[in-house]
């Protein structure tokens, strides 16, 4: 939560110096606290007409991006005026976002070293969410190959797995656990775990990839197990989401730089029709 | 009821709202429960007939998992948010081990 917030703080920061117009950057959660609501009411109270909406999923996964945008929808159909919104489905491929893991994995080389195989470890998703039509693995392998290419790794250099399966189904595979547990007797001896879907640390990274998995590999016959950080508020995955942000919103910010602020105009016709304020 | 609109004289702004996916209020076993509830209910997250997805969400789930993994959040705090926290195939076992590489 504390680095969600450095997050947007660090976004507005960077937001407010790059544009002339007003803008405002609000954190909201889709479960728990603040609340989507609590964050559109603070943005509707900033006078925000124009709202992108920002998930920081850079994978579309119906499970997330979309229950996103159900909560949206849920808060503005109590809303009488609807302010214009954009929408962030995706960036798994985006230039910035990529070029941000490659640096990041640089320069966890410069400190520990190059590993025998990079693994990049993505949240999974059950089997039969991918069947009927989520595009979120190829997504995930879109962003495993760019960032590759960015690594100029070959293919025997890393590896894409799929973490946390839950159930007696059948998830996204090759699962992590088990990945891990087979590469030591394939040579591999050192391995380094990055998790490109996560933009920020949280229980999951920690617990289960920086800690459990280390075990797994280890008993193993594993030597070396390092586990790369998300990317969190390092500056340039900041600017790679502001850059996101600004490229969505620079239509509104074009038209408001032409009309100024509400066109006085538009206001006395409005009361003269009976509008109170 | 509908909500408040904008003033007319609002000097219009652009907003934008940055989601990630949330964490209980607190380590305690009834904020972690209602976290669970909320996340798990939602259909996105998980597509399963709701009459039987109700019956284990409520009397298996939310029975067991909250108390274990209340015993893990404060390991690391309230500053980690953690995103499907519950989905891993987290043992939540104790935790032996320091962050060496975290």
């Amino acid at each position: 939560m504390v680095i969600s917030k450095l997050q947007v703080e660090a976004i507005q920061a960077q937001l407010s110096e790059r544009l002339e117009v007003p803008v405002k950057a609000v954190l909201a959660m889709c479960y728990g606290k603040p609340s989507i609501q609590s964050g559109l009411q603070q943005l509707k109270e900033a006078g925000a007409q124009q709202i992108l909406v920002l998930p920081l999923y850079p994978q579309y996964s119906a499970s997330t991006t979309a229950a996103a945008f159900d909560a949206i929808a849920a808060e503005l159909r109590q809303w009488r005026w609807l302010p214009e919104l954009s929408f962030v489905n995706h960036y798994h491929d985006d230039g910035g976002y990529i070029a941000a893991l490659a640096q990041s994995v640089r320069q966890f080389w410069s400190e520990k070293g190059r590993p025998d195989k990079l693994m990049m470890s993505f949240h999974g998703i059950p089997q039969d969410y991918f069947d009927k039509g989520d595009p979120y693995f190829c997504e995930c392998h879109k962003t495993g190959r760019l960032l590759a290419e960015a690594l100029e790794l070959t293919d025997e250099q890393w590896v894409l797995t799929f973490q946390s399966r839950l159930g007696p189904k059948k998830w996204l595979q090759p699962y992590t656990d088990l990945t891990l547990k087979s590469l030591p007797e394939q040579g591999v001896k050192h391995v380094q775990v990055i998790c490109p879907g996560f933009s920020a640390d949280c229980l999951e990274t920690l617990e289960e990839i920086a800690m459990e998995n280390r075990d797994t590999f280890i008993e193993a016959g594993g030597e070396t197990y390092d586990y790369i950080p998300c990317l969190n508020a390092q500056p340039d995955h900041i600017k790679a989401l502001t850059d996101i942000v600004l490229e969505r919103v620079q239509p509104w910010v074009n038209r408001l730089e032409r009309s100024g602020t509400l066109p006085e105009k538009t206001q006395v016709e409005a009361k003269a029709k009976g509008a109170e304020s | 009821m509908m909500t408040t609109a904008f003033q007319h004289d609002t000097v219009p702004a652009i907003g934008v709202l940055v989601l990630n996916l949330g964490t209980p209020d607190t380590c305690s076993k009834k904020d972690v429960k209602r976290y669970l509830k909320e996340f798990l209910w939602d259909p996105r997250v998980v597509e399963v007939p709701r009459p039987l997805w109700w019956l284990v969400l409520n009397f298996v789930i939310l029975n067991t998992r909250p108390k274990r993994s209340a015993a893990a959040m404060p390991k690391f705090g309230q500053s980690k948010a953690p995103p499907y926290w519950l989905f891993p195939s987290c043992k939540l076992k104790p935790f032996k081990r320091s962050f060496r590489n975290v």
